[in-house]
């Protein structure tokens, strides 16, 4: 069995709300195989946004263990975890959160201003990666000039921009129209198949959720479910 | 189980475009320079997208720095202008004038009585060791005589030592001597405007005759030429006679050996105020003046007399001081909070950067870079502002200036001081963040 790229076992996590102590993930154990398409789903509350901010190296859990291609999350400073995101996390967020008044290349190169990448190929890493989406020819388009799906698929070339081994996309298709969400979807499919790309998102749409060849389902902190259970599972360990 | 810091070499380790970044630090100086290059590209965009909040925010900085470099300009004129003046004077000059008189109650000051004499001068040369030349001096306006030209100039009557005491050269001819002096002769040196008055251009004046109060002179020398003293007075216009000649034969007295003034010099500058001292005891004694009376004198050195002029610009200056150290922390303040909304407003943009790979000190960076090319463009645009007013000072009022690169520089310095010091609260809030929090933010 390959070593799995997401590795989380038994991963709590709990805020500090006023005097009162919320508990956002109870116990939540996930193993991801390089090259998997999974949907984590579930109602909000369920724990499933924190359990993206974890495996995205955003937040670290209360208790538990996070490994992520071998390297131990939880015992990395700020600067560490920034480093790691960098070079092997791409982000999609349902607000696609380009900068505004700045390019398409421009958004798309952002992740290389932190990178080791020199200046001077930074500019051609970032087209490469805008034409793995099709948009090439619309490199010098501001995000207002371009349209919703445009604008999600700009932010998925700037997640792919430094080679990642893990794309994290939450809700990607919240603010789009159902056929722009279906071509979103299956660019999301194509990386996963043909570039072998570990797709992870987060929905509580059933409808997006179909598109992964599994589905993770959280509620009340703790999964629930899992269409692949036993693919890399520890349930029951 | 391998540690947190070797785990991320490993990972490092395996990835083919970032093996090259590691190690060298030719590499991160490279890196470093690249952030630097792409921190400062963002900042001045940023300040370009909002000109009029940035312009606005300048101002500030703007007037500040233009004040600095104007109230610079203007104070070292004015020093150099003193410094000029002092050295036209004789550097080393101690002036003693009768006055501060209290008799019977009524006091009075400047020249108000004649109470010098040339036994003072006399008791000055024995007693007072730093001083080196001392004379006395008795002045009148007069008319001066010469062919058929006249003009009104001051006659003065002062004893052969009154060159070394002023430090005033003779340009052509020599000055009179003890012989003269001693013979109350009949011989006079001019200065600088009164030959330009009484004698064609180009004609020497030394040999030819001249009359005051229709005594007749026969001018011996000229002194050169030093322009007009702090109180605009033209210290050329002055016709220069043995003091015995003045007191018997031209300018007539009651009582013979009394003084109008008494100029002094001092062996070396620092001796000034030493001779200053020495001076004012060697008169007290020879004018009786007993513990705590009032001096019946004033001793005057340069630099007091130089203080008084100095004053205003010096108030002046102060002025500008104050405008620009307000202007400055008002700029500051201004850019403080002009950052503060910046960074509430790209609350967003600070997650995602974040989130994409940005570190704490990369957002510290970008933020300070933004307060630092505001302040400092503010900065330029005040040392042009500066200099303008500065040349405007020197050619409308006419006063003294003096552009000084050292405070162009310091200025400009101090302008990106004070946005990298106002920057930094703002800056640290944005590096301190939470991604998931500002990721959120509406």
């Amino acid at each position: 069995m390959t070593v799995p790229l997401i590795d989380a076992v038994d991963l709590t996590r709990r805020y500090a709300v006023g005097p009162a102590t919320v508990e956002a993930l109870r116990g939540a154990t996930l193993a991801v195989a390089p090259g998997e398409f999974v949907a984590i789903t579930g109602p909000s509350g369920s724990g499933k946004s924190t359990l993206m901010n974890i495996l995205g190296c955003l937040d670290r859990p209360t208790s538990g263990s996070y490994r992520l291609a071998g390297v131990e999350v939880g015992e990395l400073d700020g600067d560490a975890r920034a480093e790691l995101r960098n070079a092997r996390i791409g982000f999609v967020f349902q607000s696609f959160n380009l900068l505004p008044r700045t390019t398409a290349l421009e958004n798309v190169e952002l992740p290389l201003f932190y990178g080791p990448t020199p200046l001077e190929a930074q500019r051609a890493r970032a087209r490469a990666a805008l034409a793995r989406v099709g948009l090439e020819h619309r490199a010098g388009h501001v995000p207002a000039q371009l349209s919703g799906g445009e604008q999600q698929r700009v932010a998925i070339a700037r997640a792919l921009v430094n080679d990642p081994d893990l794309l994290l996309a939450d809700e990607p298709t919240g603010n789009l129209d159902s056929r722009t969400s279906t071509e979103i979807l299956a660019t999301l499919g194509e990386l996963n198949r043909g570039q072998s790309l570990t797709v992870v998102i987060v929905t509580h749409d059933p409808e997006v959720a179909a598109a992964a060849g599994r589905v993770v389902s959280c509620r009340d902190g703790r999964i629930v479910g899992d269409t692949a259970a036993g693919y890399g599972s520890r349930e029951g360990a | 189980m391998s540690t947190p810091a070797s785990q991320v070499e490993a990972w490092r380790e395996a990835r083919p475009h970032a093996r090259a970044a590691r190690a060298t630090a030719r590499v991160s100086a490279l890196r470093m320079q690249k952030l630097l290059a792409m921190t400062s590209r963002v900042a001045a965009r940023a300040i370009w997208r909002n000109r009029l909040r940035s312009g606005l925010t300048m101002l500030g900085v703007i007037i500040g720095v233009a004040a600095v470099i104007a109230m610079v300009s203007v104070g070292q004129g004015a020093d150099r202008f003193v410094q000029e003046q002092i050295a036209s004077l004789g550097t080393n000059l101690v002036m003693v004038i009768p006055g501060a008189v209290t008799s019977g109650g009524a006091r009075s000051g400047w020249g108000g009585a004649s109470t010098l004499s040339v036994a003072d001068v006399e008791a000055i040369r024995r007693t007072a060791p730093a001083v080196a030349a001392v004379t006395p001096t008795r002045r009148q306006v007069q008319q001066v005589i010469y062919g058929n030209l006249n003009w009104s100039s001051v006659v003065q009557g002062v004893s052969p030592d009154f060159v070394r005491v002023r430090d005033w050269p003779v340009e052509s001819g020599s000055f009179f001597n003890e012989r003269h002096e001693k013979s109350a002769a009949k011989v006079a040196v001019l200065g600088a405007t009164v030959v330009g008055n009484l004698f064609a251009p180009g004609q020497d004046p030394v040999g030819s005759t001249i009359r005051i109060k229709n005594v007749p002179f026969r001018v011996i020398g000229v002194l050169a030429a030093k322009g007009q003293s702090s109180w605009g007075q033209d210290q050329d216009d002055v016709v220069i006679i043995p003091f015995s000649t003045a007191e018997r034969r031209v300018l007539g007295t009651q009582i013979l050996g009394t003084a109008d003034l008494i100029y002094a010099s001092a062996r070396r500058a620092e001796d000034v105020s030493a001779a200053a001292e020495e001076i004012t005891a060697a008169l007290r004694q020879q004018h009786r003046i007993g513990r705590g009376e009032d001096d019946d004198f004033t001793v005057r050195t340069l630099e007091d007399m130089m203080g008084a002029s100095a004053a205003a610009s010096r108030v002046m200056g102060n002025l500008l001081f104050a405008i620009a150290s307000i202007s400055l922390l008002v700029g500051g303040i201004g850019i403080m909070n002009i950052l503060l909304v910046s960074v509430t407003e790209r609350t967003r943009e600070i997650g995602l950067r974040m989130a994409v790979g940005a570190k704490a000190r990369h957002i510290l960076m970008q933020f300070l870079a933004e307060a630092a090319v505001l302040s400092m463009t503010g900065g330029i645009i005040g040392i042009a502002l500066g200099l303008l007013v500065t040349y405007l000072i020197g050619t409308i009022a006419e006063w003294p200036t003096e552009r000084s690169p050292a405070s162009i520089a310091a200025a400009f310095l101090f302008s990106g001081a004070v946005g990298v010091f106002f920057g930094y609260y703002p800056a640290r809030k944005a590096s301190r963040m939470d991604p998931i929090e500002a990721l959120r933010w509406e």
